[in-house]
């Protein structure tokens, strides 16, 4: 049959076949298409909305964003017949997806760990009420509680909900959590401690450096001296040097300054290894102890890696016997034990990173205050039941505050709380958003409703700006998610209606370009 | 700070109105004689436009349309804002101190909780500024049958209660078992009450439950677990009564289970951690042709708990409308006085809410609150919540 398509014919078709199979980026543009949603609302938190607009998503970011878009062949239309398009919600004090186990409450915690990356029901439902990004910290404890990250709701590779997209958010602390004013007092000054010991925990870095180098400057300074000795009497150094290895197996005689060897001279001087790397003494054997001792060789343990080093360059120096380390002279510095709450209080003190002080009462918040200008903090209030007491006071250094869940006991007990908390601070200027209290993974869902509550008394899309862009903003993830402009993350929701009037329903979630959620066609998808 | 001497400016300037001139001016009277309502919440629950209410001594006249009620001195209006019947909360718990209720037996017919009610107590305040004027007061759920519950307004002048003896009200719910009183356990509570009900049915009891047990009573019954509602339910309809059921958990058979044998049912206010079935709740009582009313449990929850809860609902299904009954109409009917409070008709008491919109979305808030025709609380004269701590300058 083949035998009666003529060769030129065949040709072409072979061609095609060819083409259509292994020509990857064509195929690659089928099945990666593009998504352009058209006939939608769009509030772009970057100007005025659209009134009437389409969005085109390419892979993970938002392309192109209008009145008209150029959409490309081959890309998915989907028609959001007048719905409102928002960014997605942002909660900024989360606990979606921890584990209720997480614990922990010092410095070493992170939030991270403790996030069940397979914990699908509380990120569906949260992507149901149009949450896309939180803020998860550590949880638990007072004072200096660890470190928080922020997750985006993406569906991934292999079945996990999320992704991390600032893995170091913020350093946490707690100032809030006791009923006792003397417990929190006591509070704020342990971290103030913190803050102290981490400065000075640098400085002794620092110093550990520059003695290091003076030291290793000595030492080659030494290596040379000893090398022109050496020169001069070479066979003396051979007799001590066989005698330096029997000076080993005498290394138990305690406080023995000088092994006895013949020594021809009197400089108590090491001897540095013959290759001119004076730290390279990994071939000797164990140290002597009563060099060691002598040496200062330092605490073991973290320490001891350096210690380690030291004693064995002890022996080296011994082993050579004639130059032997004068107890005063050429002491190797010892490293500082680590410290991993300094090393994190430190980023915090570099500007590395914010810190997160949980505080609700004005005393505490101010604490907070003195805090952050006494260390040249970066703070955000978390909580902040009294911030707007004490707006003013925020006011001064534009610090952020988060709220958290705006329905209180009507006995109000001893901490004061306003229904226009949110009103407040933005008359003073002082940026806020709304954060679900970080208490249960499951509460991220009504971020809505909290917005709504705490922008009671202000213009009808307030809260909606403070749950994208202004949470965006204290969250340092400006620039990634919450605002809708070209070259953004597509990260935004299609509600069936004005997303203040709870009638509304999310009907689409894209997280990085992704779809992950839309809502089953009974509507509400409630009951299941 | 600005507020304190704005404060009494203003309620001056409330208080004698100026002849409105243009549409858009607020006007917000001591006593109006009329309502030009922009937008209001009619007796079904839907919002409607332009309306008119005539105020006669502390009653609604009349409604008609925002035409027929003549701009001018005495004329409360409010641009854009929604007139709603005050808020009645369900089920609360406000004024009361320490405990209301008597746990060494745990059937009491004979108590009832106006006689522990402090009705000068903060809570009302509280109640009042989120715009709740009646709540439903009840006993804890601490014991079988608590006595009686009482129904008030949370301000005003003049008598403050409006039924001293109402509903009674049962618990069959973890709460009420007590550890060195009987009952001890759900089965022996259940025996315990078809007991007394069964010698109530022969006249051999108190008149309450006499009447309870002849059909001829109103009941509230608590019930967390969804088969302590359906025995509660299915033993209260053996002696012909249906009761209101309060409903904290979440099982979405129920509803339709007990469709029949409930008159309505009261939700307790959600929290953030409430499942999406309990948040699903409303909607399946609702379509299961059962009505639905919000509580506050004012002092354990603020007033705005109430809103919440009916955003909340919404969100997860219910219709708007039955929403916004279920937080006026329905706990009216609930608690007895549906032809006092409740709705904006004619005859009923002027107890009505000026909200800056509409009542479900949360970020509305209260601007002024009347009882009886009379302003009672607003925004600007209460001052924000700030001036209420903040040090103020005195004159």
């Amino acid at each position: 049959m083949f035998r009666s398509i003529s060769s030129p014919l065949a040709s072409p078709l072979v061609l095609v076949f060819l083409f259509s199979a292994f020509e990857s980026p064509v195929r690659a543009q089928l099945f990666d298409r593009a998504t352009v949603i058209e006939n939608a609302r769009i509030v772009t938190m970057a100007g005025e909305p659209v009134e009437k607009g389409e969005i085109l998503i390419k892979g993970s970011r938002i392309a192109e964003i209008g009145a008209d878009v150029k959409a490309p062949l081959f890309s998915k239309r989907i028609d959001a017949k007048g719905a409102t398009i928002t960014p997605g919600l942002i909660d900024a004090w989360s606990a979606l997806g921890r584990l209720p186990t997480s614990g922990g409450g010092d410095a070493t915690s992170r939030a991270i760990d403790a996030i069940d990356w397979y914990g699908r029901d509380d990120f569906r439902e949260a992507l149901r009420q149009g949450v896309t990004t939180a803020y998860v910290g550590p949880g638990g404890g007072q004072g200096v509680t660890g470190v928080a990250s922020v997750i985006q709701l993406v569906p991934g590779e292999s079945g996990e909900a999320g992704t991390v997209i600032r893995e170091d958010a913020a350093v946490c602390v707690d100032f809030a959590s006791d009923e006792s004013p003397i417990r929190r007092l006591k509070t704020v000054a342990e971290v103030r401690k913190a803050f102290r010991t981490a400065l000075e925990y640098r400085t002794s870095k620092e110093d550990y450096e520059e003695d290091l180098e003076e030291y290793l400057e000595k030492l080659k300074e030494r290596r040379k001296e000893n090398e022109k000795e050496d020169a001069k009497g070479g066979e003396e150094k051979k007799g001590d040097k066989a005698d330096g290895k029997g000076g080993e197996k005498k290394g138990d005689k305690p406080k023995e300054e000088t092994p006895p060897k013949p020594k021809p001279e009197p400089e108590p001087t090491p001897k540095p290894e013959p290759d001119g790397d004076a730290l390279n003494f990994l071939s000797t054997e164990a140290s002597s102890g009563s060099g060691a001792a002598l040496r200062g060789r330092g605490p073991r343990g973290e320490g001891g890696r350096d210690g380690g080093k030291n004693g064995k360059k002890d022996t080296k120096g011994k082993k050579d016997g004639e130059k032997k380390d004068d107890e005063d002279d050429l002491e190797k510095p010892v490293k500082p034990k680590y410290d991993a709450t300094s090393e994190l209080l430190l980023r915090a003190l570099h500007g590395e990173l914010p810190v997160r002080v949980r505080a609700d009462r004005s005393a505490d918040i101010v604490n907070a205050l003195e805090l952050a200008e006494d260390f040249d903090l970066d703070l955000v209030i978390e909580g902040g039941h009294e911030a707007f007491l004490v707006r003013d006071q925020l006011e001064e250094n534009k610090t952020p505050v988060v709220l958290g869940p705006q329905v209180h006991a009507a006995r109000r007990g001893s901490i004061r709380q306003s229904e226009r908390a949110g009103a407040f601070l933005s008359d003073a200027r002082v940026p806020w958003t709304v954060g679900s209290g970080g208490r249960g993974s499951a509460e991220a869902r009504m971020i809505a409703f909290e917005a709504q509550l705490a922008a009671a008394g202000m213009d009808d899309d307030a809260w909606l700006t403070k749950l994208t862009r202004d949470a965006a903003a204290i969250l340092g993830v400006l620039g990634k998610t919450g605002r809708l402009t070209r070259g953004a993350q597509a990260d935004l929701v299609l509600w069936s209606g004005d997303p203040s009037d709870p009638a509304s329903k999310v009907q689409r979630v894209y997280v990085a370009g992704k779809l992950a959620f839309v809502a089953d066609d009974s509507g509400q998808g409630n009951g299941n | 700070m600005r507020m304190v001497h704005a404060a009494p400016l203003l309620i001056a300037v409330g208080a004698f109105a100026p002849v409105l001139r243009a549409d858009d001016e607020v006007s917000l009277p001591l006593a109006p004689k009329a309502v030009a309502a922009d937008r209001y919440v009619a007796p079904d629950g839907s919002l409607r436009t332009d309306g008119g209410l005539l105020l006669s001594s502390g009653k609604i006249k009349s409604v008609r349309e925002k035409a027929d009620v003549a701009s001018g001195k005495g004329v409360l209006h409010m641009p854009g804002a929604v007139i709603s019947p005050g808020l009645i909360d369900a089920y609360s718990f406000a004024g009361v101190l320490g405990s209301n209720v008597e746990t060494a037996y745990s059937i009491d017919p004979g108590a009832n909780v106006s006689a522990g009610l402090d009705l000068s107590h903060d809570d009302f305040a509280a109640a009042l500024s989120a715009g709740i004027t009646t709540a439903l007061i009840a006993p804890a759920a601490n014991n079988l049958v608590s006595g009686s519950t009482a129904v008030v307004r949370t301000g005003g002048d003049g008598s403050r209660i409006l039924v001293e003896e109402g509903a009674l009200a049962l618990a069959l719910d973890e709460s009420m078992l007590e550890r060195d009183r009987a009952p001890t356990s759900r089965t022996g509570a259940m025996a315990m009450l078809r007991r007394a009900l069964s010698q109530a049915k022969e006249g051999d009891a108190h008149e309450r439950l006499v009447k309870l047990a002849m059909g001829r009573a109103d009941a509230i019954v608590v019930a967390g677990d969804a088969m302590d509602a359906l025995s509660a339910a299915m033993l209260l309809s053996e002696f012909g009564s249906s009761p209101t059921l309060v409903h904290t958990g979440e099982r979405p058979a129920l509803a339709a289970d007990v469709a029949g044998m409930v008159s309505a049912v009261i939700l307790p206010p959600y929290s953030p951690s409430s499942s999406h079935l309990q948040l699903a709740e409303a909607s399946r009582f609702s379509a299961a042709g059962v009505p639905v009313a919000f509580a506050a449990n004012v002092p354990v929850r603020d007033g705005r708990a109430m809103r919440r809860s009916a955003a909340m609902a919404v969100r997860f299904g219910l219709g708007a409308n039955e929403a916004r009954s279920g937080l006026t109409s329905i706990p009216a009917a609930i608690a007895g006085v549906d032809d006092r409070v409740g709705s904006l008709r004619a005859g009923l008491d002027a107890d009505f809410v000026v909200f800056s919109d509409d009542p479900l979305k949360l970020s509305a808030e209260v601007l002024a609150v009347y009882i009886r025709g009379v302003r009672v609380w607003s925004k600007d004269a209460h001052g924000t919540a700030a001036s209420d701590f903040e040090w103020k300058v005195m004159p």
